[in-house]
């Protein structure tokens, strides 16, 4: 029978090593998935994700069962993320720029492509569209769409109400509606 | 909330997300179907939500990479100060690479200080292992070990001193002698230039006193002056003789 996390932080801390590496196993894709849609760059997204479970491996003795580890490592790699955020140079875009550095009209260019070469190319118009949203929309964006995360875990992970969550989400999708605006006939 | 709304003033933002994503109660789907129904600004928006959900689905990760953080891994020392290096801000790997450079110098006997004057720094490589010194008995022995270098300059200086002026005396010795040779062949030259220069003269004086002595007779009478000439060369040799 497949331990629970709770129980491998507990063998983790009577010093049964593997524990945390089952551990590591069960949630590194997520945090790796998390880290490279937050941040948009691998080699980043990997360094993210291996601070975010060293992290976590210190701070094991502090986690306590009341919320759920997945919630404790997922706020954890934020975090992380937002500080590497927070060290680069501003770059968010506005629509505009975005629009002008697409440089073309993706309805007429992606008509004639096959079916996977447009799936790329919306997906690359995603990738920066979500890249020039302010982090705090980014993330419960993220957290909703590509994690399938309940709007309460997603309060609980980042600490705030549900109300606020829900808000970040409705105004996120509203600002990815006007970037995506353009592609909409492709898809 | 009436048709005629352009923009989303209907304070439904919540229970319109939720039902979006399928998580609104039972109460909240009535509440967001029936207003849905009359609100065509909603219906809108709904409908461009549920676009901007479907080209977000595009973006899918499909080859994540295995990250491996293992805890059960045993690293060398080395993979683990790669690792401090690696996670540790730059001001503390500078300050480490400092501490490391000092600890090294001082185990080959560098001695590094910062001072009012600056950042002082010491070498003493050549140091003998006998003469390693704890604390206060540096400077004593620094004393001893300067005189003991002046004593053997001083050695030094006197020793090549005396090669010094040996040897000059040697190659004077030498230039004497060679002087003093040189002077000998020259005057046993000279000697016999004079003597020759003598007979030269001698030879000049015959020869101008034999023609002094000619008249005409004697040179067109070659005989007589022939004869004459004999004579008193004769005459001569004995008087020189």
């Amino acid at each position: 029978m497949e331990l629970t996390d709770t129980q491998l932080i507990e063998h983790t801390l009577q010093g049964e090593a593997d524990a945390f590496n089952l551990l590591v196993r069960r949630w590194e894709r997520q945090i790796y998935g998390l880290s490279f849609r937050m941040l948009g760059r691998d080699d980043e997204a990997k360094d993210a994700t291996q601070e975010t479970f060293l992290s976590a491996y210190k701070n094991l003795g502090k986690f306590r069962g009341e919320a759920k580890f997945s919630s404790w490592i997922y706020r954890i790699a934020l975090n992380t993320c937002n500080t590497k955020l927070r060290g680069r140079p501003r770059d968010t875009f506005s629509i505009e720029q975005q629009r002008e550095a697409n440089g073309f009209e993706p309805a007429a260019d992606t008509e004639d492509l096959g079916d996977d070469i447009q799936r790329q190319q919306i997906a690359r118009h995603v990738k920066r569209a979500l890249k020039g949203l302010p982090p705090e929309m980014r993330q419960v964006i993220i957290m909703k769409e590509y994690d399938g995360l309940k709007f309460a875990e997603i309060a609980e992970i980042l600490r705030i109400p549900i109300s606020t969550v829900k808000t970040r989400m409705y105004t996120g999708l509203n600002e990815m509606k006007k970037r995506l605006e353009h592609l909409r006939e492709a898809v | 909330m009436t048709d005629t709304l352009k923009t989303n003033n209907c304070d439904m933002r919540e229970a319109l997300v939720s039902y979006l994503y399928n998580e609104a109660s039972a109460e909240e789907t009535h509440t967001v179907e029936t207003h849905l129904r009359k609100c065509a600004v909603c219906r809108s928006e709904m409908e461009s939500f549920g676009h901007v959900r479907e080209m977000l689905q595009h973006w899918q990760l499909e080859d994540l990479p295995v990250v491996r953080v293992s805890a059960q891994q045993k690293r060398s020392a080395i993979e683990l100060l790669r690792e401090l290096f690696g996670v540790t801000p730059l001001w503390v790997k500078a300050f480490s690479a400092v501490a490391a450079a000092m600890l090294v110098l001082s185990a080959i006997g560098t001695e590094v200080s910062i001072s009012k004057n600056g950042f002082n720094m010491r070498t003493n490589l050549f140091r003998t292992r006998g003469a390693g010194a704890v604390g206060g008995s540096d400077s004593a022995e620094i004393a001893i070990n300067r005189a003991e270098v002046r004593n053997m300059v001083n050695k030094m200086v006197v020793d090549s001193e005396r090669q010094q002026e040996s040897l000059l005396n040697a190659q004077l010795v030498k230039l004497q002698s060679e002087l003093s040779g040189a002077h000998a062949s020259d005057l046993v030259k000279l000697t016999a230039r004079l003597q020759e220069q003598r007979d030269r003269l001698k030879a000049l004086e015959r020869d101008i006193d034999r023609r002094e002595g000619l008249d005409l007779t004697d040179i067109l009478f070659s005989d007589a002056g022939r004869i004459r000439k004999t004579s008193a060369s004769d005459s001569e040799t004995g008087t020189d003789q």
